[in-house]
C-alpha cells in the first residue's frame, strides 16, 4: 500500500516538474502580462506618468465605446475586411481541395506544395512584393489590366480602392493552409459512404450536399473561426503598405491599437482597446461554435 | 403477349459498356478541367514569389516604366544585391550590418525553437499520460491563453522589458520566447495517441518518469518533434512584431526588421506615417526580400512532408 502511495506521489511530483518550466515561464511572460493588460486598462498609464499611473475606473472603456469616429470606425473597417476575406478564404480552398482530391498522389503533392509555398514566406516579404505588384505607376497588375484593355488603377493609394486592394491581396495570398486541411479531411471520408450513394444513383450534386459538405463541417468550423479571428486582427497591410491611409481608408482595429500603444504611447487606452477586441473575438468564436459546432462522427 | 419485353433479349453488356464509356469520358473531362483550374491557380499563387526573384535581378531606376515589365530578366544584373549589401559603398560610410541581421534571425529561429521542443514535449507528456491534481484546470488555462489576441500580451510585455532593463538587448529579443504554452497543446494531442500500455508497463517495472520520457516517449515522438521544429524555425525566422518592438539599434535587428527599417515602416521611422521609399529603392528592397525568403523556401522544399503533416495536427482528430 505504501509503495502504491509513493508511486502516486512520485507521478504527481514528476508531472509538476515536467510542466514546471513552461508554467513558470508562462507565468512571467504570458499570464502576468495578461493580468497587467487588465490592470493597465483601468489606469491612465502613458509615457508621461511612468511609475505613478493612477486608477481611473472605466474611463478608458467609456472613451473607446463612445468613440464613433475612431474605435467604431475601425471596427467597421475590420469587419468589412473580414467579410471580404473569409468567404473566399473558405470557399476557394474547399473548391481547390475538391479538385485536387481525385488526382494521383503525385499531382496532389505537387499542387499542395505550389499552393502552400507562399505561406512559408514572412509577412514582411509578402507585403513588399504585393506592394510592388500593385504599384500604381509600374505594377504588374496594372500592366495586365492595360494588356486586356482596362484602365490602370492607383490601388492602395486610392482611398476608395485601398481596402479592396488589401482584400484582393489576401485572395491572391496563400490558401495553402485551408487547401491542405480540406484535402486531408476529404481523404478521410470513407469510400464506402460514396459507394452506398452510387447504388442509390445519387447525382454528384446530391452527393456533395448530403455527404461531403456535412462531413466537412468540423473542418469548415475550424477554418471559419481561425480566418475570422485572423482577419479581425489583421493589420499587416496597414502596417507595411498603407499606414492606415489613404484618408483613413485602412484604419484596422489592430492598427488603431498599435498607433495608440506605440506611436502615442498611451498604454492604458491601448490595453483597454485590446481587451475589447479580445471580448469581441471570444463572442464571435462562441457564436460560431454554437452555429457549426454540432459534432460529426465518421 | 409479344409486346412484353423479353428480359433475356436486352444486351446488358452493351448497356454496361456504354455507361462505362460515358462515365469515363465524364471523368476525363473533369480531370482536364481540374488540371487547368489548379494550374492557373498555382501560377497565381506562385507569381508573387517569382516576380520578386525576377525583379530582384532587374535594373529598377527612377526611369523604370510600365513598358519595361518583362517576365524574365533579359539583361540580368546583380546591382540590387550589391546595393542591398552595400558591397560597393565607400569605406567611410557606416554600413548596415546585414550579416548581423541574418545571424540574429538565425538565433531567433533556432534557440527558442530548441528550448520549446524540450519544454513543450515534457509538458505535453505530463498532460497526456500522467495523473495529477489540477490537470484539467492547467490544460484549460493553456487552451484559453492560446485564444487571447497577441496584442493584449504585447503591450504589458513591452513595458516589462523596460522594467527589466532588457529593452534593446538580446535578452528581450530571445528570452521571453524560450518557453511558453504555444506548443503544449499539439504535443499533448500527439503523445496521447501513443499506446498507454508501454508506459504503464515501464511504470510497473519501476522505471522513473524521466526515464520513461526520455527513453520511450521522446523516441516515439520524432514525427511531432520534427513538425514542431520546422514550424518553430519558420515562425522564428519570419517573426516580426516582437523583434520590431524591442530593438532599437540596428545591430539587433533581424533580417525582417532590417528590411522594414529600409522601407521606412519600421525601426523607429514609423512615426512619420508614410512609406518613405520610392521606386529607385525598390530593386534593393526586392533583393533583400529574396535573401530573407530563400532560407525558408529551401526548408520548405526539404521538409515539405513535415509541414503538410503539421498543418493538420490539432485541426483534425486522430
Amino acid at each position: 500500500m505504501k509503495v502504491l502511495k509513493d508511486r502516486v506521489y512520485s507521478e504527481w511530483f514528476w508531472a509538476y516538474v515536467f510542466l514546471g518550466v513552461d508554467i513558470a515561464w508562462s507565468s512571467v511572460f504570458l499570464f502576468y502580462p495578461i493580468l497587467k493588460a487588465f490592470i493597465f486598462s483601468f489606469q491612465n498609464f502613458t509615457l508621461e506618468n511612468i511609475g505613478q499611473p493612477t486608477f481611473v475606473g472605466l474611463t478608458n472603456y467609456i472613451k473607446i465605446l463612445t468613440d464613433t469616429t475612431g474605435w467604431w470606425y475601425s471596427i467597421k473597417i475590420s469587419i468589412l475586411y473580414t467579410l471580404g476575406v473569409v468567404p473566399v478564404g473558405v470557399l476557394l480552398p474547399l473548391g481547390l481541395a475538391l479538385l485536387i482530391n481525385p488526382l494521383s498522389k503525385k499531382s496532389q503533392n505537387f499542387f499542395k506544395a505550389a499552393f502552400y509555398l507562399p505561406g512559408v514566406v514572412s509577412g514582411v516579404v509578402v507585403a513588399l512584393v504585393l506592394r510592388w505588384i500593385f504599384y500604381p505607376e509600374v505594377g504588374l497588375i496594372n500592366w495586365i489590366l492595360i494588356k486586356f484593355g482596362g484602365q490602370p488603377q492607383t490601388w492602395y493609394a486610392n482611398p476608395d480602392l485601398a481596402l479592396f486592394t488589401l482584400i484582393l491581396m489576401s485572395w491572391i495570398g496563400s490558401h495553402g493552409w485551408g487547401i491542405i486541411l480540406y484535402s486531408a479531411a476529404l481523404s478521410r471520408i470513407p469510400k464506402s459512404i460514396y459507394e452506398a450513394a452510387d447504388i442509390d444513383a445519387a447525382s454528384s450534386w446530391i452527393r456533395f450536399w448530403k455527404i461531403t459538405w456535412p462531413l466537412l463541417r468540423p473542418v469548415t468550423l475550424y477554418v471559419v473561426i481561425i480566418s475570422i479571428i485572423n482577419s479581425l486582427q489583421n493589420f499587416w497591410g496597414a502596417f507595411f503598405i498603407t499606414r492606415g491611409g489613404p484618408m483613413r481608408a485602412t484604419e484596422f482595429v489592430n492598427w488603431r491599437i498599435y498607433t495608440t500603444f506605440y506611436m502615442e504611447s498611451n498604454y492604458s487606452l491601448a490595453s483597454a482597446q485590446a481587451v475589447i477586441l479580445m471580448i469581441i473575438i471570444a463572442i464571435l468564436s462562441i457564436i460560431n461554435f454554437k452555429f457549426f459546432g454540432k459534432g460529426v462522427e465518421y | 403477349m409479344d409486346k412484353k419485353i423479353n428480359i433475356r433479349s436486352i444486351d446488358w453488356e452493351k448497356i454496361q459498356t456504354e455507361k462505362f464509356i460515358r462515365t469515363k469520358r465524364l471523368r476525363n473531362i473533369f480531370t482536364i478541367t481540374a488540371y487547368i483550374i489548379l494550374t492557373t491557380w498555382a501560377i497565381v499563387s506562385l507569381l508573387p514569389m517569382y516576380w520578386m526573384f525576377v525583379c530582384s535581378f532587374k535594373h529598377i531606376g527612377v526611369s523604370f516604366s510600365i513598358e519595361d515589365i518583362e517576365f524574365y530578366p533579359s539583361n540580368p544584373t546583380n546591382e540590387n544585391y550589391i546595393n542591398f549589401l552595400q558591397l560597393d559603398a565607400p569605406p567611410w560610410i557606416s554600413k548596415r550590418p546585414v550579416g548581423r541581421w541574418f545571424l540574429n534571425s538565425l538565433l531567433i529561429a533556432l534557440l527558442p525553437t530548441i528550448s520549446n521542443l524540450i519544454f513543450d514535449s515534457m509538458a505535453g507528456y505530463a498532460l497526456a499520460k500522467m495523473r495529477f491534481p489540477m490537470k484539467q484546470a492547467i490544460f484549460w488555462a493553456i487552451v484559453m491563453t492560446m485564444m487571447i489576441p497577441e496584442i493584449v500580451i504585447l503591450i504589458p510585455l513591452y513595458r516589462m522589458m523596460f522594467d527589466f532593463k532588457w529593452y534593446n538587448t538580446y535578452w528581450a529579443l530571445l528570452f521571453p520566447g524560450f518557453a511558453g504554452v504555444g506548443g503544449i497543446f499539439l504535443f499533448k494531442q500527439s503523445i496521447e495517441s501513443l499506446p498507454t500500455s508501454i508506459i504503464e508497463a515501464a511504470r510497473v517495472d519501476a522505471a522513473s518518469e524521466p526515464k520513461i520520457f526520455f527513453k520511450i516517449v521522446l523516441p516515439l515522438s520524432k514525427p511531432i518533434l520534427s513538425v514542431m521544429g520546422v514550424f518553430g524555425f519558420i515562425g522564428g525566422w519570419n517573426s516580426y512584431f516582437w523583434p520590431y518592438l524591442v530593438t532599437e539599434s540596428n545591430k539587433l535587428y533581424t533580417i525582417q526588421v532590417g528590411l522594414t527599417s529600409l522601407m521606412g515602416a519600421g525601426g523607429g521611422a514609423g512615426v512619420t506615417g508614410t512609406l518613405t521609399f520610392g521606386i529607385d529603392e525598390y530593386g534593393q528592397m526586392l533583393a533583400g526580400a529574396s535573401m530573407a525568403a530563400i532560407p525558408v523556401i529551401i526548408i520548405f522544399f526539404l521538409l515539405q512532408k513535415y509541414i503538410i503533416q503539421g498543418i493538420t495536427i490539432g485541426a483534425l482528430k486522430g
